[in-house]
C-alpha cells in the first residue's frame, strides 16, 4: 500500500506502466536464459552429455557413464551454482539498499573473503567438523568483516568511494592470510577444496544440502524486504517519519545479507563482484524499485554464475578454470564503470 | 638547523645497523642454518653450506634487497607526483600490468632472457597505470581516492587474467612463473646479474630526480613561477617511478605495499625533502623485504611464506589508517 503511494506520486503513469513491461521483459528473458544456461551447464564437462541425453536423463536413469556423471557431479554443481548466484545477487541488492551506498556488494564490504577466511581457519583448526556448522562459520567471519569495515567508515566518516576502498584492502588483506595459511598447510585437504579465488568444482549433494536451507529461507524472507529498503532509499528522516524502525530494520536486513553472501561463500568460495554487478546493471532497467530488483536480481544473479560455470567448461572442459576468475575479469571492468559514474558525490577525496 | 641534520644522520646510521643485523639474520638462517658459523665465516664453511650461502641465499639477499629499494623509489616518486599518498605501484595498477605482461611474454616466448622480461614488464607497467590514470580522471581532475579505487579494481581484473593465464599456461611453463605472485625464492646469480645495472642506473636516476620532486610538491603556480618546466619533469618522474616498479617485478614479482610502506616510514623518520627521503625509502624498502623475506622463512619451516605475502599483510593495516586518517588528501 505504502510503497504503491510512494510510486505513484513520485513518477509519471507512464512511466510505471514502461517499467512494468520491461520488469516482465526481462523477467521473461531472463528466465529462458537460465533454462538455456542450465542445459548447457549439465550438458558440458570433459565427459559431454547431449541436450537429448541430458532431457532423458532428467526424466529416468539408464545406468551408462553419462548417467553417473549426470546425477553425482552435473546436477548437484548447476544447483549450487544456482542457488550460490540468486544468494550473491540478493545479498548485492539488500547491502546497497541498506547502506545507500551504490557501490556495496559483499565483495566490496569484506564479508566475501572474511568469510572464506574463518572457512579456512576452521578447516585447518578443527578438520573433523560437521558440515552443519559451515555456514555459521563463514557467517562469523563476513559478519565479523563487515562490522570492521562498515564500523570504520561510520566512525571515520568516510565518503562512498572510500568505503569501497576500504573493503577492496581489507579483501587484499584476508586473501594474502588465506594463502599464507593454504602454504603453510598444504596437507589439509579439504582446506584445499576450498578454492579461495571461488570455484564450483567437485561440488556434490552434500554442499547442496548443507547450503540450502539457509540460502533458501534467507530468498524468501528478502522478498518481505523489498518495503523497508524503499523507504530506505527515501533517506533516514523519512524512514522514521513513516514509522519504520531504522536502526533493527537495517540491522535485520543486513544480517540476511550477510547470511546469503556466507552460505553462497561456503560452497563457492568468494566469488568477486557478482552482488555489484548483477544489482547496478538491473538498475538501469527497473530504478530503485525494490520488488522488481530483488526478483530479477534473483534469475540474473544465478544466470550469471551458472552461465560462467558452464562456460569455462565449454572453453576447456579439461582444466578447470575457477569461475571466480572469470566473473573477476567481467567485475573489475564493471567496477571501473561504476565508480566513474560516482562522480557527483565528491570532487576532491 | 644543526639538530635536523644531526637527526637525519642518526637515522640514516640506524637503519644502516637494522640493514647489517636483517642481512646477517637473512644469510643466517635457513633449512641449513649458518648461525654457529657466524664467527668463523666464512673459511671454516663446508662445501654443503658453503652452496647454501653463495648460490642459494646471498641472491636472494640481493634480489630482495635491490627490488625493496626498487618499489621504495617508485613509490617515494608516484606519491610526489601524484601529491596523493595512496599512490603506490600496487595500488595505481603499476605492479598489475607489469606482471601480466611479464606472465603474457614468457608464455608465448618461453626462452626470454631476464632483462627482455624487465622492459615487457616495464611496459605493462605503463599500460597499467596508463589505463588507471585516464579512467580515474574527470573533468580534468584526479580524486586521490578514486585514482586509488580504480587502480585497485583494474588490478584485480588484470590479477585474475594473470591467474588465468597461469592456469591454461603448458605445464611445464605456469609454475615457474608463479614468482610473479611476489617471492625472491628461487632467485639465481643470473637474474641478479641481468638486473643490477639497470637497477642501479634507474636508483641514481631517482637520486638525481631528488631537487625536482621537491619543486613538484610545491603548488603548480609556485613551481612555474620560478622557471621550472612543471610538465616535462613531471613526465620524466613519472617514467622513471613506472620503469623502477617495471624493473621490480620482473626481479621478484609484486611484493605487496612496499611501494607504500617505505615512503611513508621514511618521510616520518627523516621529512619530507627527497633529497634524504628518497635514499632513506630505499633502505626502508630494501630492510622490509629482507626481513620479510626472512620473516616468510622462520614462521613455520619447512615451508616458507613468499616475502609479497608478508608484506602485504603488514602494509594493510597501515593503509587503512592512512584512509582513516584522510591525511592524503591535501596534505599527503
Amino acid at each position: 500500500m505504502l510503497e504503491k503511494a510512494v510510486l505513484t506520486t513520485s513518477i509519471p503513469r507512464s512511466a510505471a506502466q514502461m517499467r512494468q513491461y520491461y520488469f516482465w521483459g526481462l523477467l521473461f528473458v531472463g528466465l529462458g536464459l537460465l533454462v538455456f544456461a542450465i542445459l548447457l551447464s549439465l550438458a558440458s564437462g570433459p565427459i559431454h552429455i547431449s541436450f537429448s541425453h541430458v532431457l532423458s536423463l532428467l526424466e529416468s536413469r539408464d545406468g551408462s557413464v553419462e548417467d553417473l556423471v549426470f546425477h553425482t557431479s552435473r546436477l548437484p554443481r548447476t544447483f549450487v551454482a544456482l542457488l550460490a548466484g540468486a544468494a550473491f545477487a540478493v545479498a548485492g541488492v539488500i547491502m546497497q539498499g541498506v547502506t545507500r551506498n551504490p557501490l556495496a556488494c559483499p565483495s566490496l564490504l569484506g564479508i566475501n573473503q572474511g568469510a572464506a577466511l574463518s572457512m579456512i581457519l576452521m578447516l585447518l583448526l578443527l578438520p573433523n567438523i560437521t558440515t552443519v556448522f559451515f555456514v555459521p562459520t563463514a557467517f562469523l567471519g563476513g559478519l565479523a568483516a563487515a562490522v570492521l569495515i562498515y564500523g570504520m567508515t561510520t566512525i571515520a566518516g568516510l565518503s562512498t568511494l572510500q568505503l569501497a576502498l576500504a573493503g577492496i584492502i581489507v579483501n587484499a588483506l584476508f586473501h594474502a592470510v588465506s594463502r599464507a595459511l593454504l602454504i603453510l598447510y598444504p596437507t589439509s585437504a579439504q582446506a584445499v577444496m576450498f578454492n579461495i579465488m571461488g570455484s564450483l568444482a567437485g561440488r556434490t549433494w552434500q554442499e547442496f544440502h548443507w547450503v540450502l536451507p539457509w540460502i533458501a529461507v534467507c530468498l524468501f524472507l528478502s522478498f518481505f524486504l523489498h518495503r523497508p529498503l524503499t523507504i530506505f532509499a527515501l533517506g533516514q528522516e523519512k524512514a522514521i517519519g513513516l514509522g519504520v524502525s531504522a536502526r533493527a530494520m537495517q540491522c535485520f536486513c543486513m544480517l540476511i545479507a550477510v547470511i546469503l553472501a556466507a552460505a553462497a561463500v561456503s560452497v563457492a568460495g568468494p566469488i568477486p563482484f557478482m552482488g555489484l554487478m548483477v544489482p547496478s546493471a538491473l538498475r538501469y532497467v527497473v530504478g530503485n524499485h525494490y520488488k522488481q530488483l530483488m526478483i530479477l536480481s534473483m534469475v540474473y544473479g544465478a544466470l550469471l554464475l551458472t552461465l560462467s560455470d558452464a562456460l569455462i567448461r565449454v572453453m576447456n572442459p579439461v582444466v578447470e578454470i575457477p569461475v571466480g576468475l572469470v566473473v573477476a575479469l567481467m567485475g573489475g571492468p564493471f567496477f571501473v564503470f561504476m565508480a566513474r559514474a560516482q562522480t557527483k558525490e565528491e570532487a576532491t577525496c | 638547523m644543526l639538530d635536523t641534520s644531526h637527526h637525519i644522520r642518526r637515522c640514516f646510521v640506524g637503519l644502516a645497523m637494522l640493514f647489517i643485523v636483517m642481512t646477517v639474520w637473512n644469510l643466517t638462517t635457513g633449512e641449513v642454518s649458518l648461525l654457529n658459523s657466524l664467527w668463523t665465516m666464512p673459511h671454516h664453511l663446508d662445501a654443503y653450506q658453503k652452496i647454501a650461502l653463495y648460490d642459494f641465499r646471498m641472491p636472494r639477499w640481493a634480489m630482495a634487497g635491490l627490488c625493496g629499494a626498487l618499489f621504495a623509489a617508485s613509490g617515494t616518486i608516484l606519491q610526489t607526483v601524484m601529491r596523493n599518498a595512496l599512490a603506490a605501484p600496487d595500488i595505481v595498477g603499476v605492479t598489475a600490468g607489469a606482471a601480466i605482461m611479464a606472465v603474457l611474454g614468457l608464455i608465448v616466448f618461453p626462452s626470454l632472457s631476464n632483462i627482455e622480461v624487465a622492459w615487457l614488464s616495464s611496459a605493462g607497467a605503463f599500460g597499467g597505470f596508463a589505463l588507471t590514470y585516464f579512467l580515474a580522471r574527470i573533468h580534468g581532475q584526479v580524486s586521490p581516492t578514486r585514482l586509488a579505487l580504480t587502480g585497485v579494481a583494474i588490478g584485480a581484473s588484470l590479477l585474475a587474467g594473470e591467474h588465468f593465464l597461469l592456469l591454461i599456461a603448458p605445464i611445464d611453463i605456469g609454475p615457474s612463473l608463479s614468482f610473479i605472485a611476489g617471492t625472491v625464492y628461487g632467485v639465481d646469480w643470473s637474474r641478479v646479474k641481468a638486473l643490477w645495472p639497470w637497477a642501479l642506473l634507474l636508483l641514481s636516476l631517482a637520486l638525481c630526480l631528488g631537487r625536482s620532486l621537491d619543486l613538484l610538491a610545491l603548488p603548480d603556480e609556485t613551481a612555474i613561477g620560478i622557471g621550472f618546466p612543471v610538465k616535462r619533469m613531471r613526465g620524466l618522474s613519472l617514467l622513471v617511478a613506472v620503469l623502477l616498479a617495471g624493473l621490480g617485478v620482473a626481479g621478484a614479482g609484486i611484493l605487496g605495499f612496499v611501494g607504500l610502506l617505505a615512503p611513508q616510514i621514511a618521510r616520518v623518520l627523516v621529512g619530507a625533502k627527497h633529497q634524504v627521503r628518497l635514499p632513506m625509502a630505499m633502505l626502508v624498502g630494501a630492510v622490509l623485504v629482507i626481513a620479510a623475506d626472512t620473516l616468510g622463512r622462520v614462521i613455520a619451516p619447512p615451508m616458507e611464506l613468499p616475502a609479497g605475502i608478508v608484506t602485504t599483510i603488514i602494509g594493510v593495516p597501515y593503509f587503512l589508517w592512512l584512509l582513516i586518517r584522510g591525511r592524503h588528501c591535501g596534505n599527503y
